[in-house]
């Protein structure tokens, strides 16, 4: 690490990015722990927040270091300050949408007494899982070798021997991931227990992942997914006050357990590409896992601070153009494409690209190349407001069990998701998602009608909103 | 409303959600149906009226000199999607820079650069007429020489006159070869001391050889001179495959119009129709159990 920061005499410039990111860390720190369900529905956004803010403060701070993936060197400057200002909107939108006054609003609709009836739709759904799960072990075991024996990466595996379901698993797996954590919770609303089959099934899910080459990253996103459902459940219990129920009343152990066992297959999937795949080791594989830890997640961010904020060289029509006009790769991410043509040499970028790989980050670069230094931060206000108040619908939707709803909102909050995280904004003028977007709202209009139909009067004036409880809930 | 308070099981929450909405739309069929069609064959009728857009994407090789680039490809980029830049093509093309008018807006608002390779710009642009895309290609080309031409002209300038210099200098060298010429010839025709004469001889040679390696070197520099000028490192800004280009209707077509607006008619009566169902769904509910 460099001093050059401080004997250039930028000590207030250091100071001043070090203030943004502790208050940022500091608020998703006290998230966790004061309010440790909207912790866990967030969990994917706050955690990827902290990763990158500690890497632009280390390029901030230690720069100018090389980046291998740039072939240049990056940093120092303050490019920390309006990443963390970004951040802070996204968050206050979320707490505003989240306020306490708000989630108690959720429970003063009655619950509709749901039970187990003639088709149980957890049966038929932990079926359907089940099939899928057993015909995608059996795809991997006929279709060739298995990655992680094999000491092949995941992204060889894919376009040579991944068959169908390894590709739509891959395409829809967070979305499973996120149902499975929703029927896994559901049992609780009613006072049950977890519907830990489904645990199970995520955990078989996680070690198909594994096998084939999957490491950090995989992990984390089903996993985020997975929990979101546990966090409404979480916020429901906070809201209703000590009086509630623990939702996590003697499973402690099966917890510690299964953190364990998540910790210990991350730890081994990442030694074992680093060391095994791609056999790196001693000085070059400290310099590989630091620039994939510290450099990686902040180099493009600092990329468009220099563009943007530093040379004041922006043009949100240009931009515009190639993000949504005529991309590079219009099925993928182009927000990630068009900052890699920024910069990168065009012909390596596009060597980059047309191999399938992709620099990490997107968001907020994205809305400062569209908008400029100031129309940047209004377009992460709105776009924090629309995200807030989706996720609050999604969380009611759990919360209240409008799981019709919850099932056709979840494609469009994996790609709001993705936008929040990797800049995506390509998938929002596809047809597809205007399709998707329709069919929630007409399933959410549908399922608000009839609900509040079958909402009769004594139900909803009875002082305890939860029914008494019966078995195992069945959605 | 003994029903309300008692349990509902799951395929009574699917199947009467599925009923309800069935209902809805049952009851509004006439509307859900028709509305949409309706809206459908307006929108089709209204975008026929709509004239089409014409566009094109043209590859443009950015000229050099003695193989140097004389504007770096970024620098192009940026050029043509400045609003300057645009502005210029308006004038160019004598189409009015401030106004309404739609093939000034069309072309203004379309004009857009991007890097292709290293040498080479991708170059977007729309317009009401095949003429107007072709001929606001042209003009990027015109304007992007133009630019070139403040550096490339001093630089032709300085090789023009080095030329002549060295033109100049293969003359005279040619003369004094003629005249070298013509001396060695004068003596061997006068009798004369035979020693006297052999020394002559000696000097003129001796003078003439000298006079060819220079000539020699001179022609060897107008040759790379000249080369430097050759088609192969020194060259304009071209448009590539100018005249295999055919600009396409680029519009949104007439009945992608009447779908959009059919299905965004029959969401919004869907929804309508939901919204004025009763909430009754739980006496139908009674009735299925």
């Amino acid at each position: 690490v460099t001093t050059s920061w401080l004997a250039s005499g930028s000590l207030f410039a250091a100071l001043l990015s070090v203030t943004a990111v502790v208050v940022s860390l500091a608020t998703s720190l006290w998230i966790v722990r004061r309010r440790p369900g909207l912790g866990m529905v967030f969990f994917f956004f706050l955690f990827l927040f902290a990763w990158r803010l500690i890497s632009v403060l280390y390029i901030d701070l230690a720069g100018p270091l090389f980046s291998e993936q740039l072939e240049r060197d990056i940093g120092p400057s303050i490019s920390a300050l309006p990443i963390a200002m970004s951040q802070w909107l996204v968050i206050a939108a979320l707490l505003f949408s989240f306020r306490p006054s708000r989630l108690q609003e959720l429970l003063c609709e009655t619950r509709l007494p749901l039970s187990e009836g003639r088709l149980g739709l957890s049966e038929l759904a932990f079926w359907a899982v089940v099939a899928f799960t057993v015909a995608l072990w059996i795809e991997l075991l006929v279709r060739g070798p298995i990655p992680l024996f094999a000491g092949m990466e995941r992204f060889d595996y894919t376009p040579a021997y991944g068959g169908p379901l390894h590709v739509r698993l891959l395409e829809w797996g967070p979305m499973l991931a996120l149902q499975l954590g929703v029927f896994f919770v559901a049992p609780t609303f009613r006072n049950g227990a977890f519907g830990r089959r489904f645990a199970v099934l995520f955990a078989i899910l996680l070690l198909y992942l594994f096998l084939v080459g999957h490491r950090f990253s995989s992990f984390y996103l089903y996993s985020s997914f997975f929990i979101m459902p546990i966090g409404a459940a979480l916020l429901g219990q906070q809201v209703r006050g000590p009086h509630a129920r623990n939702l996590f009343s003697g499973t402690t152990l099966h917890i510690a357990m299964a953190g364990t066992a998540f910790c210990l297959l991350v730890i081994v999937a990442v030694a074992y590409s680093y060391l095994v795949v791609r056999g790196f080791e001693g000085a070059e594989l400290l310099s590989k896992l630091s620039q994939r830890i510290l450099v990686q997640q902040g180099e493009m961010w600092w990329m468009t601070y220099e563009r943007v904020f530093v040379q004041g060289d922006w043009n949100g029509s240009v931009a515009a153009y190639k993000l949504f006009v005529e991309p590079f790769n219009p099925s993928r991410n182009s927000t990630m494409h068009y900052l890699m043509e920024l910069g990168l040499p065009i012909e390596r970028a596009h060597f980059i690209i047309g191999h399938g790989s992709a620099y990490a980050g997107g968001w907020p670069e994205v809305l400062f190349e569209l908008g400029g230094p100031t129309g940047g931060f209004v377009l992460t206000a709105l776009s924090a407001i629309i995200f807030s108040k989706f996720m609050f619908l999604v969380v009611r939707c759990i919360v209240q069990e409008r799981f019709v709803t919850c099932f056709f909102l979840t494609p469009v909050l994996y790609a709001l998701s993705i936008y929040i995280v990797a800049g995506m904004v390509n998938s929002f003028i596809q047809v597809t998602f205007a399709i998707k977007l329709a069919v929630a709202l007409v399933v959410y209009v549908t399922e608000d009608r009839w609900r509040s139909g079958l909402v009769a009067a004594p139900l909803a004036s009875s002082p305890d909103p939860l029914p008494a409880p019966s078995k195992e809930l069945s959605i | 409303m003994s029903v309300e308070q008692g349990p509902i099981s799951a395929d009574q929450y699917v199947g009467g959600l599925l009923m309800f909405f069935y209902r809805a739309v049952r009851r509004n069929l006439l509307l859900v149906i028709i509305l949409p069609v309706v809206v459908a064959a307006l929108a089709f009728a209204i975008a026929r009226q709509f004239p089409p857009v014409y566009g094109a994407q043209a590859s443009i090789r950015l000229g050099r000199f003695d193989g140097a680039e004389l504007m770096s490809l970024q620098s192009a980029v940026a050029r043509i999607n400045s609003p300057t830049f645009k502005q210029r093509a308006l004038q160019a093309m004598n189409l009015p820079v401030v106004g309404k008018d739609r093939a000034a807006q069309l072309v203004a608002g379309s004009l857009t650069a991007r890097s292709e390779t290293s040498d080479m710009v991708a170059v977007t642009v729309n317009a009401p007429t095949v003429q107007q895309v072709r001929q606001a290609l042209d003009v990027t080309v015109q304007l992007l020489n133009e630019e070139q031409d403040r550096i490339r002209q001093p630089l032709m300038a300085d090789i023009n006159e080095q030329l002549a210099n060295i033109d100049a200098n293969i003359v005279s060298l040619s003369q004094a070869r003629d005249s070298l010429s013509a001396a060695a010839k004068a003596i061997e025709a006068q009798p004369a001391d035979p020693a006297s004469a052999g020394f002559r001889t000696v000097w003129l040679l001796d003078l003439a050889s000298r006079n060819e390696q220079r000539l020699t070197i001179a022609k060897a520099e107008r040759h790379a001179m000249v080369a430097r000028l050759g088609s192969w490192k020194t060259y304009p800004t071209t448009l590539l495959d100018g005249t295999f280009l055919s600009p396409r209707v680029v519009s949104v077509s007439s009945a992608r119009i009447a779908i959009v607006a059919g299905l965004a008619m029959l969401l919004a009566c869907i929804l309508y129709a939901l919204m004025r169902e009763p909430r009754g769904g739980h006496r139908k509910l009674a009735g299925t159990d």
